[in-house]
């Protein structure tokens, strides 16, 4: 009998517990009651619908999470998850359904892929390799293109000098979009991942109407807004160098459109040291109007900027580039584009410790470049002609009060350099003008193009040209050939090294042979194949040859040492003149499902020659470099590796005739990556690097040095996006 | 040992309160169906999950057919670069009833922005196996 009411006692107490219910009340966005709407509670699979007033009650419900699901045709699905303890009501507001897709790609070739090879926004995120913060790192799992160690952030197209590379945002050209350590040591690109629709890459193949490089061109498009109204996104890198992204974009009208992004690295707020302090920042703006059907107007502006201060010893880099487009669809088949920009890069140095009575040393290089660009595109049925012409005005220059040899053997930093005065400006300008035919037919096309330009600042005529014919076997595979000739005019470290340099302390360079200046060229040629293996699946394959002329005139700056070689990335230190580059790449992209990745393998051989040596191999070398990449998406969870495997850098002692061939080793490792979509609008993630790794050594003993160089070990870090 | 048993069948049958076995599914009014083939306890998870899927479960609508059209070749050599966001009205056959431009791609692409929309093909959208009409956003992207 005790136990009889023992147990009924229990039931009682059990049955009081779990007489729990769920009910609520759905309105819309007016706050008038929706009636008819289905709600389902998944645990008990029941369901309902709302009545008149827009309520609906479920009882017999026990306490726990529940997911409620309230579902109408006109108003879409939403699942929302409540935590029942007892009786729980709610009221929910509902709005009617948009449904929304990806962005539909309208590629005007007509194809699923773009033409270009490219990393997307979308495969920054997905993938790791954005580093802390670095949009661009992940070019360096195209094919063909290179990368010295873990957070090496300047791609190294086709063992060429990373000095060569030009860039271009939205059509506009940049010299090194970086941001650095200490003034030198690039560190992360200053184009955040937030503007960049697309990265896409030219290896050998720079379209006509772009110069200084060696055929290998990098070309940021940046995001339009793929929103209406006014959004916010926040992207939060917790770790070093603890850098919150700020990007907003606003859709007021249908003609009017701006997108803009803010950056800066948070250290120097966060952590109050005595002697250094450093911040980078960066800011993109971009705003469009389209000023009727036919016109459309930008308006552009990016800033970068770096600080780093040691003590007295204080530098400051970057750049500002200002920008204004107009765009104009005469006809429906005569389109001309035109643009106007200014860009001035900075770097300036400065000891501000007095030396024998003296203030200080400083050394600072701000050249101007004002450019003026148009082309006309005309639409002939199956011939297309465009053409036009370029105006470039460098001016400004360089000033310091420390001689050149004295700076570029680190007399700024030990004060052992002799006062004087250094002022040179960088003048001239540089008009180019540039045409090409396209000869495009349903099974085959030929293009040819070239382009003249008058350099007033190296006081040389140069002329590019680039022909290309190929083969279309029905819109599914094509066959090509490229054949194309480029210059590069030198650029900022080249131009400390001109003879007109001015200056009454020293000479701009230790090396003569400066003053007879000539811009570098390069002879590409390639063959090459795309094929669509499925709809799906994509694949290229390309060899190519390259025969380099004029690439260095000189050593500005001397370093012995790898560590320094390997960090500066895009400095100098080259001593490499002429050469050839032969190679093969290969190239495998698709998804299937939830699965999507590629691979990309690259072998080369490079030959150099040089003052010293008439034979050794580009320093910019790495005969094979293998990437593959995969993601997959399950539900929120989205999983992703890179695997690398490459050759290293093999450095070259510069004055030295001692090859570096048998220096490489095969370095390879395994990055990963998992984003966790919390919600619609929210993403954290955590980027996990060197996995695995093997040999973390990039080169080991040579020469006198013995010089052992670590690549960064494992390490990992969380970040989190934030959109409203 | 028989209180025991007999302890644990009336806790059992009394820890079974109806809202734990019986559906009440108060949308199409199948309940005494439901409840019958409950008792068959070999159908029960799978029928229970069936009903709740097929009224909670929404098909939403997508593009089934983008034409991929050699066009804007002017734009092509000028790599122009733009996007447009429309709404479209889709019918409940999946054809495209109107459609709204939110923000225009310029520089002369509204021309291809509509001949894409009005012939794009959408599986409509489906609910208990009944098509309806819907709306759908999309973003164009023009890119070379």
């Amino acid at each position: 009998m005790k136990k009889i009411i023992i147990t009924a006692l229990f039931i009682l107490a059990t049955t009081l517990l779990s007489a729990a219910s769920i009910g609520g009340r759905i309105v819309d966005a007016n706050g008038r009651p929706v009636a008819g709407i289905t709600v389902g509670v998944d645990k008990i699979k029941s369901v309902t619908k709302t009545d008149a007033d827009g309520k609906f009650f479920f009882d017999n419900v026990k306490p726990d999470y529940y997911n409620i699901y309230i579902t109408h045709p006109e108003y879409g699905t939403t699942i929302q998850r409540v935590k029942v303890k007892r009786n729980f009501y709610y009221e929910i507001s509902i709005d009617k359904a948009v449904y929304e897709t990806d962005p539909a790609m309208a590629h005007y070739n007509g194809t699923l892929f773009s033409s270009d090879l490219a990393i997307t926004q979308k495969d920054i995120q997905t993938y790791p390799g954005r580093g802390y913060g670095d949009s661009m790192k992940l070019l360096q799992s195209l094919p063909g293109v290179g990368g010295g160690f873990t957070l090496a952030t300047v791609p190294i197209i086709r063992n060429t000098d990373t000095l060569y590379n030009k860039y271009y945002i939205d059509d506009i050209p940049i010299d090194y979009p970086y941001h650095y350590a200490a003034g030198v040591v690039p560190l992360l690109s200053s184009i955040n991942e937030t503007i960049v629709d697309s990265v896409s890459l030219h290896k050998a193949d720079a379209p006509v109407w772009t110069g200084d490089h060696l055929g290998n061109t990098i070309h940021i498009t940046t995001k339009s807004p793929e929103q209406t109204g006014y959004h916010t996104r926040i992207l939060l890198d917790p770790l070093y160098p603890a850098m919150p992204t700020v990007y907003a974009s606003a859709v007021p009208t249908k003609d009017f459109s701006v997108v803009t992004a803010v950056r800066r690295s948070l250290v120097d707020y966060m952590v109050d040291t005595k002697y250094t302090d450093s911040y980078f920042s960066d800011f993109f703006a971009k705003a469009a109007w389209n000023v009727n059907i036919d016109h459309r107007l930008t308006l552009m502006a990016n800033i970068s900027s770096d600080d780093f201060t040691y003590g007295k010893i204080f530098t400051k880099s970057g750049y500002s580039l200002y920008a204004l487009k107009w765009d104009y669809l005469i006809t429906e088949k005569l389109l001309l584009k035109t643009a106007v920009s200014r860009y001035e890069m900075s770097q300036y140095l400065k000891n501000d410790k007095a030396v024998r009575g003296k203030s200080g040393a400083y050394m600072n290089y701000a050249p101007v470049q004002s450019r003026l660009f148009q082309s006309i595109h005309f639409d002939l049925s199956r011939f297309m002609l465009s053409g036009g012409y370029e105006l470039v005005n460098h001016s400004e220059g360089v000033k310091g009060n420390i001689d050149l040899a004295g700076l570029t053997s680190g007399g700024l930093l030990d004060k052992s350099s002799e006062y004087t005065t250094t002022e040179f400006p960088i003048e001239g300008t540089n008009i180019s003008l540039f045409g090409d035919v396209l000869a495009d037919f349903p099974e085959f096309w030929v293009e040819m193009g070239g382009r003249y330009e008058n350099n007033g600042v190296i006081k040389d005529n140069l002329f590019s040209y680039k022909g290309e014919a190929g083969y279309r076997f029905n819109r599914i595979a094509e066959f090509y050939l490229i054949h194309s000739r480029s210059n590069a005019q030198p650029d900022m470290y080249y131009f400390m090294q001109l003879d007109n340099a001015v200056t009454s302390g020293g000479a701009a360079s230790s090396d003569s042979s400066v003053n007879n200046f000539k811009a570098a060229n390069a002879i590409n040629t390639s063959v090459g194949n795309k094929t669509f293996i499925l709809p799906s699946v994509f694949f290229q394959g390309e060899i190519y040859y390259s025969v380099f002329d004029n690439l260095n005139p000189g050593l500005l700056i001397s370093a012995e040492e790898d560590s320094y070689r390997k960090a500066m990335q895009i400095h100098p230190f080259s001593e490499e003149i002429d050469g050839t580059n032969l190679g093969m790449e290969l190239y495998l992209k698709g998804y299937y499902q939830r699965y999507s990745g590629w691979v990309s393998y690259s072998i080369s051989k490079t030959e150099r020659s040089n003052a010293y040596d008439d034979s050794f191999e580009s320093e910019f070398s790495q005969n094979h470099i293998f990437r593959a990449l995969g993601a997959a998406r399950w539900g929120k969870w989205e999983p992703s590796l890179q695997f690398n495997l490459y050759s290293s850098l093999p450095y070259t002692p510069d004055g030295s005739d001692e090859k570096n061939s048998d220096r490489r080793g095969i370095h390879h490792r395994l990055d990963g990556k998992v984003n966790w979509y919390m919600a619609d609008n929210m993403r954290m993630y955590l980027e996990v690097w060197n996995m695995y790794f093997n040999q973390s050594n990039l080169v080991t003993e040579y020469g006198s040095s013995n010089t052992l160089i670590y690549d960064a070990p494992f390490f990992l870090w969380v970040g989190m996006e934030l959109c409203f | 040992m028989k209180r025991s048993i007999l302890t644990t069948l009336v806790f059992l049958f009394a820890a079974c309160s109806p809202g734990y076995y019986q559906l009440q599914d108060k949308v199409n009014g199948s309940t005494e169906v439901l409840n019958y083939e409950y008792t068959n306890s070999y159908y029960v998870s799978e029928l229970r999950n069936t009903h709740f899927t097929v009224n909670v479960l929404l098909l939403e609508p997508y593009v089934v057919s983008f034409p991929q059209k050699n066009f804007g070749k002017v734009h092509s050599s000028g790599e122009i670069d733009a996007v447009a966001i429309c709404d479209v009205s889709i019918r409940a056959d999946g054809s495209v009833e109107n459609y709204v431009i939110k923000k225009s791609a310029g520089v002369g692409l509204d021309r291809y922005t509509r001949e894409l929309l009005n012939s794009m093909k959408f599986k409509p959208l489906s609910y208990k196996g009944s098509d309806y009409p819907s709306k759908f956003r999309i973003v164009l992207h023009y890119t070379k």
